[in-house]
């Protein structure tokens, strides 16, 4: 059977050169975030340096780091509780309830999805001028509440979990459809809405377009612009440079490490349904 | 179903509520307050403003940039998608046999550029690539395979190449484990037959695999065509924001950007957004007609 050990070593050659791509990367900045700025500009750096601890009090004298850490956690975290929340809500609404123009409203939501957020850019700045929330964090947290993904996901989840005759037995006690909500349909639906936040929050921590467009103050920034700050200085330090791209990588590999279940699942499930 | 008293508001349209008005501020305001300044001259600049008909959508029409930044949208997507699909597909392939060991590290691992934000896989790349003090060229250098430091990202073809591998790096991995799942859920009954009627993996992969996980090909392509169009991030930061070198990594997005927020003219800014918006339309009502006809 060399045809079959021939394809083996093939696929596994194949699988540990990927690898290899996907890797090299990150063990580059790895070791290159312990050189010092003058090594990294003039030699070949294979093994890991003695500079790690300086190049990280430079990284903190060129930007605040943390800060934009803890300024991409203030919005992200917000961003994703309401659209958690309030797209479970719609997603119930839509699911378990008969309305006149339910499935019109339903499709015009679906559509938005479609039209990518770029295209308004404008227009959503122009609003926020008017409402004096331009250069505040609302900017970001706000449209969380305008979820459409969440929407879609979670009527999918509550169709698949919640049976109506659990609602209506529910209504028979006297229970209001306030208290159904929070006390039934919340809690059933507790994997899909960890799930579906997982993905919004890596897409709310990497988003990039929104908070450069609707923040102008440097120190109000969050991590992704907050780092390409970094190239737009004169004479770049460079392992001060690697560090703030380790450490940004890092935080989401801790992150990746916490969460890749819900991670893997909402990807696969997101193809099922695609 | 839940029947409501008569009489009552009916409680669905509360649950709804906060969504659909979030929706209209967020998303639909925004999006048709960009249409109507699409058809002023509003500048902030020169403080002109006012409405002046299709004048932004004449300028756009004869605007080089225009052709230029959606010739260089289409070409990065162009050269990351095929390498990306068969790399994906090839994976995903691996990953469904059930003798692959390994199969969730390497999931994993070729899943996770795609988590690290664009700006910092830029920055990354900017030191890696850089000119004097560029990784690369250090090791070229130090080994003696190069007598000067290349300058990789100032050159079109150069720089247009090594966007589209990020693009490439950044994506296949998410791409393999869609398709991965898409297999999965393709009968084993179907391909066991397929086996005692003595068809090769090769006739299996075209014959049944493929036909039947074409909706998730179908949504990966037309989900990275919507996402190609509205490239912005990597060629921004990794150039100075203005898509050097000359201009070959300048994308509809960022010209509509620097025209928005930069030279301040919001009103031809926003007929750009619509000649964008106008372009994602054509584009993926093309595919979506194409997939769809294959598909029958």
């Amino acid at each position: 059977m060399t045809g079959r050990k021939m394809a083996r070593i093939f696929t596994y050659g194949f699988m540990i050169l990927l690898t290899f791509i996907c890797l090299i990367p990150f063990l580059i900045m790895m070791v290159n975030a312990t050189q010092t700025s003058a090594d990294l500009a003039g030699k070949m750096t294979l093994f890991p340096g003695k500079n790690t601890v300086t190049n990280y009090k430079n990284l903190m004298e060129l930007i605040p780091f943390w800060r934009y850490v803890v300024n991409s956690v203030m919005v992200t975290i917000p961003n994703v509780l309401i659209s958690a929340y309030f797209g479970t809500m719609a997603a119930y609404g839509f699911e378990k309830f008969t309305f006149r123009g339910k499935n019109i409203l339903f499709a015009i939501s679906m559509l938005m999805m479609v039209i990518p957020g770029q295209i308004s850019l404008i227009g959503l700045h122009q609003v926020y001028k008017a409402i004096g929330l331009l250069n505040t964090r609302w900017t970001l947290i706000l449209p969380g509440i305008a979820n459409v993904l969440t929407v879609y996901w979670m009527r999918g989840n509550i169709y698949q979990i919640i049976d109506s005759s659990i609602l209506e037995a529910a209504t028979i006690d006297g229970c209001g459809q306030v208290q159904i909500f929070h006390r039934i349909v919340l809690p059933l639906c507790k994997t899909g809405i960890m799930t579906i936040s997982i993905m919004n929050f890596v897409h709310v921590w990497n988003d990039y377009i929104n908070p450069v467009t609707y923040i102008t103050t440097n120190s109000k920034q969050t991590l992704s612009v907050g780092i390409a700050l970094l190239k737009s200085f004169d004479r770049p330090d460079l392992g001060a440079t690697y560090m703030a791209v380790a450490l940004s990588t890092i935080v989401i590999l801790i992150f990746y490490l916490v969460f890749s279940s819900q991670i893997m699942g909402g990807v696969t499930e997101g193809s099922v349904k695609g | 179903m839940i029947k409501m008293r008569k009489g009552r508001i009916n409680a669905g349209y509360l649950f709804i509520l906060p969504f659909i008005l979030g929706l209209v501020v967020f998303r639909l305001i925004p999006f048709i307050y960009t249409a109507t300044l699409s058809f002023t001259s509003n500048n902030m600049i020169t403080g002109e403003s006012g409405f002046v008909g299709f004048a932004n959508y004449q300028r756009l029409l004869k605007d080089d940039n225009f052709y230029l930044s959606l010739w260089n949208t289409v070409k990065l997507w162009a050269m990351n998608i095929v390498p990306r699909l068969a790399v994906a597909l090839l994976c995903a392939v691996i990953f469904v046999q059930s003798d692959i060991k390994g199969r969730g590290f390497f999931k994993m691992v070729f899943y996770f550029p795609n988590l690290v934000n664009a700006a910092t896989v830029a920055v990354l790349a900017s030191l890696i690539m850089g000119w004097q003090t560029g990784y690369l060229n250090r090791i070229l250098l130090s080994l003696g395979w190069i007598e000067e430091p290349i300058y990789w990202l100032g050159f079109a073809n150069s720089a247009q190449t090594i966007v589209a591998v990020l693009l490439w790096w950044m994506w296949f991995g998410y791409s393999a484990v869609m398709f991965a799942t898409g297999i999965l859920n393709v009968p084993t009954e179907y391909l066991e037959a397929a086996t005692v009627d003595g068809a090769s993996s090769w006739q299996k992969f075209w014959r049944i695999t493929f036909p039947l996980i074409r909706p998730t090909v179908a949504y990966v392509f037309l989900t990275t065509l919507i996402g190609g169009l509205q490239n912005f991030e990597i060629p921004r930061v990794i150039t100075d924001g203005l898509g050097s070198p000359s201009k070959s990594l300048l994308t509809m997005t960022m010209q509509m950007y620097i025209l928005a927020f930069r030279s301040m003219q919001y009103g031809y800014g926003s007929a750009y957004a619509m000649g964008i918006f106008v372009i994602t339309a054509i584009f993926a009502g093309m595919s979506y007609g194409f997939i769809n006809r294959k598909g029958e």
